[in-house]
Formats: C-alpha cells, sequence, structure tokens
C-alpha cells in the first residue's frame, strides 16, 4: 500500500511538472533555445577563415530561412488590403521578389559583422507571439545595437515574422513604402522596382568595414 | 481494499489525462488540418499591429523634405564620404574611434540637463559618474574607463526627447540639410540642445562650425556603409528614412 501511495505521488508530480511545462514555460524556452543555437551557428560561420565571403553568404541564409515565416512578412508588408487586390499570380510574384530583396539585405548587412557577440533577453509571451527581446553587443560595447524577433506560432512551427533594430521594424517601413508607392501608382511598377534591386549584385561597396 | 481501488482509479484517470495532453499538445504543434481557419484570423490579429501606424501621415514639406532628402544624399556621397574615405586612409581606427567618444563626452550637458528634466536622477547621476570618470581617467573622454570598468552605460537623452516624454508629439516631418530627417519636435529639441554643447560656446564663430564639421566628419568616418546599405533596402527612400526615425525616436523617448 504504502509503494503504491509512493508511486501515485511520483507519477502525479510527474503530470503536473510535465503539463505545466508544456503550457507556460516550454515555448518561450523552445523559442529562445532555437534562436541561440541559429544564432551561434551564424556567428560561428562568419568568424570561419577557410571559406570565401561568398560561400559564408550561402551557408548563413540556408540556417536562418527555416527561421522566417517569408510568406506572412511578404503579406504584412503588403497590408491586407493591397494583398487582396492582386491575382494569385502576381501574389506569388510579389513574395518572391520581397523575399529575395530580403534576403539580400540581410546578406548585405552581414558584411558589417566585426566579432559582435548577442546578448539575450527574457522573452515576452503574448496569445500566439512571442517577442525575443536581444542586443548585438560590439567589441568595445560601444555600439551595441538592440533588436527585437518576433516569432508567432505558424502551423509549421514558431516562426519570425518581424524583426524590430532599434525600435525600428522591417515589417513597418516596408509597409509605409510600398503604401506610398501603390497611392499614385499601380502594382505592376511595384514589381518591376522590386525586379530592379533584385538584379543588382548584393551591392557591397568597394569599401567594406576593412578600410574603416 | 477499496482504498487500494481508489487509488488505481484515479491513477488510471491521470495517465488517459497525460495521454490526452500531450497528444493534444502534439496535435496543436503540427496543426496543420485546422490551420486554414486559424491563419486568416491570426494574420488579421498580426497586422492589427501594423495598422496602427496609418499612412496617412501629415506630411505638409513632402516636397521639400524629397529634395532635402536628394540633396543630403549628395552632400553625403560627394563630400562626406570621400573626404571621410581620404581621412581613414591617414588616421587609424583607434584614434578615430577616441575622438569620437571625447566629442560625445563633451555633449554630456545635454544628456545631464535632459535626464534632469525627465526626473531621471539615477540616470543623471550615472552621467555624472562618467562624465567625472572619463574626463580625468579617460584624459578628456578620449579612453571610456566608466564602461569599460565599472560598467556604466551612458544615458542618452535630448531635448526633443524631453518633449516626448512630457506627451509632445512629434508634429510634422522636417529634413534639414546635412542633419538629415527630423521633426517639429526635435526641431525645437535641437535649438534647445545648441545651448548645452560646449563647442557653440567657442566665441570665433568659424572655429565652432569647423569642429562641428569635423565631429560629423569622424563621425562619417567610422560609420561608411551604413548608409548604403539602408539606401540599398529602399522602394522610397524619403519615406523609409522618414519612417525609420519617427519609429526610432518613440523607443528612444519610451526608454
Amino acid at each position: 500500500m504504502k509503494r503504491f501511495k509512493q508511486l501515485f505521488f511520483i507519477f502525479l508530480g510527474f503530470c503536473l511538472v510535465s503539463t505545466a511545462g508544456t503550457a507556460m514555460g516550454d515555448d518561450t524556452t523552445t523559442v529562445k533555445e532555437m534562436l541561440v543555437s541559429k544564432v551561434n551557428q551564424v556567428i560561428k560561420i562568419l568568424k570561419r577563415k577557410d571559406i570565401t565571403d561568398k560561400e559564408k553568404k550561402e551557408q548563413v541564409v540556408k540556417i536562418i530561412t527555416p527561421m522566417f515565416d517569408f510568406n506572412l512578412m511578404a503579406k504584412l508588408c503588403l497590408g491586407k488590403r493591397h494583398w487582396m487586390e492582386l491575382s494569385t499570380e502576381k501574389q506569388k510574384e510579389f513574395t518572391n521578389l520581397f523575399v529575395k530583396r530580403l534576403k539580400n539585405s540581410y546578406i548585405d548587412k552581414l558584411s558589417f559583422y566585426n566579432g559582435q557577440t548577442m546578448k539575450y533577453g527574457t522573452p515576452i509571451s503574448k496569445k500566439r507571439i512571442i517577442l525575443m527581446p536581444s542586443t548585438i553587443v560590439s567589441k568595445d560595447n560601444q555600439d551595441n545595437i538592440s533588436m527585437l524577433y518576433k516569432f508567432w506560432h505558424s502551423p509549421k512551427g514558431w516562426k519570425i515574422y518581424d524583426i524590430e533594430v532599434e525600435g525600428i521594424s522591417i515589417i513597418k517601413t516596408y509597409r509605409s513604402q510600398f503604401n506610398q508607392v501603390l497611392r499614385n501608382k499601380t502594382i505592376d511598377y511595384l514589381l518591376q522596382e522590386l525586379r530592379k534591386s533584385s538584379v543588382e549584385k548584393p551591392a557591397k561597396d568597394s569599401c567594406s568595414p576593412k578600410c574603416q | 481494499m477499496i482504498r487500494r481501488q481508489h487509488v488505481s482509479i484515479i491513477l488510471l484517470f491521470l495517465l488517459g489525462f497525460f495521454l490526452l495532453s500531450t497528444s493534444l499538445i502534439y496535435a496543436a504543434d503540427t496543426g496543420e488540418p485546422d490551420a486554414s481557419g486559424f491563419e486568416s484570423s491570426d494574420i488579421a490579429a498580426l497586422e492589427k499591429d501594423f495598422e496602427n501606424q496609418s499612412s496617412n501621415v501629415f506630411d505638409p514639406l513632402s516636397g521639400y523634405n524629397r529634395i532635402m532628402t536628394t540633396v543630403n544624399d549628395k552632400i553625403y556621397f560627394w563630400f562626406l564620404k570621400p573626404v571621410a574615405q581620404g581621412y581613414n586612409y591617414v588616421v587609424p581606427e583607434i584614434v578615430r574611434t577616441s575622438i569620437d567618444r571625447c566629442f560625445t563626452n563633451a555633449l554630456f550637458p545635454v544628456r545631464f540637463v535632459n535626464n534632469l528634466l525627465q526626473l531621471k536622477f539615477k540616470r543623471a547621476g550615472i552621467e555624472i559618474s562618467r562624465f567625472v570618470v572619463n574626463t580625468t581617467v579617460g584624459i578628456g573622454g578620449l579612453a571610456d574607463p566608466a564602461m569599460a570598468w565599472l560598467d556604466l552605460h551612458p544615458y542618452d537623452e535630448d531635448l526633443g526627447q524631453t518633449l516626448g516624454y512630457y506627451g509632445l508629439g512629434g508634429g510634422f516631418p522636417i529634413v534639414w540639410p546635412v542633419f538629415g530627417p527630423s521633426n517639429v519636435r526635435d526641431t525645437v529639441g535641437m535649438v534647445g540642445d545648441f545651448f548645452l554643447d560646449p563647442i557653440n560656446y567657442i566665441d570665433n564663430m568659424y572655429i565652432s562650425t569647423g569642429i562641428q564639421t569635423y565631429k560629423r566628419l569622424n563621425h562619417t568616418s567610422l560609420h561608411i556603409g551604413e548608409y548604403e546599405s539602408i539606401k540599398k533596402d529602399s522602394v522610397d527612400l524619403y519615406i523609409l528614412l522618414r519612417d525609420a526615425y519617427e519609429q526610432k525616436r518613440n523607443k528612444d523617448i519610451e526608454e
């Protein structure tokens, strides 16, 4: 009998811990761990000296791509009203061009990497959203940049749908620009503009951080 | 015997509950089947966060602002950048960083007064310690021992932020030559802060303007490539800069 009771309590304890864990802390820790491991992988690659810059960029993009919900980002940047006005074909084209642009822009920023590290804050959980505040810490601790990664619980798991850099949201800035363009021009003009920039090479200036 | 039965029933119940809960969680994780219903309402909820920043910004000077954005772009590419690049070539980065720090240190009155005006006394105190330590041990602010050894971080505040702190909205956007994006509130702030910048108390106007220009150049030399990178991201450069400025300022005011 006594043994039975013991077993019962152990079991009860186990049940409580497992359910409470999944209900509350688990998602935020999952998200944080995912971000930390991805960032570590990226930093590791950026620090490697045996591969070219081009290879580095390709590998980094491969690592981070599954973390983003690019389709959602495209939708949010255009806004529901404009999105609905487009044919499925145009929606697809817009998404493709936009994602390409986002990736290029990200790749471009990688050339600023100069030994920075990442510091993580406490994740904030709201409904189906988790906000992950963090800071890019520069080597001399002088030019730190605050980052806010916004994750949502997509059907395919937790994905980033926006990033705020020093309080500046990627989605917001694209949104207001697209809105402005579409106010007096057509979607075809916008697509053409996006196409233009995605054809251009990742125009790293002749002066990279090296000559600073 | 009866008690034993009870326990086993409870056990069974708990086992069932446990299995159910885990399977439910599993279903939620891979819950593709009911995603269609969820998705649209979820996206609408997410979109709400971005909607309040309306696309209809009151921007009476937009024509002038756009021209000035182009002018500033030219000032950067035709003057600031080439000069800064030449300067980079001659002066090593450590020196430029130190000079930049020194100028930042000299702006202590701006940060101190505005922290006080916002009743952020602790931060104002930290600014005093930073100024004292960096001016003495750090040789006029060329080094930042307050940060390196004492872990005292600066609290950047200006009059525009102070006005924002007391609830004043930004007003419409104004792009200033050389200084770049601003708004009505921050322009008023800039004028006020002018009187807290020691450099402006140098008697000879040519010298003070010269120093300000040099300060700008030195700062630019440490950030070459950043503007280019932002510009490349833009579909409409003016709107991007205007929007990013407002968002950044709102965040600064919040802190």
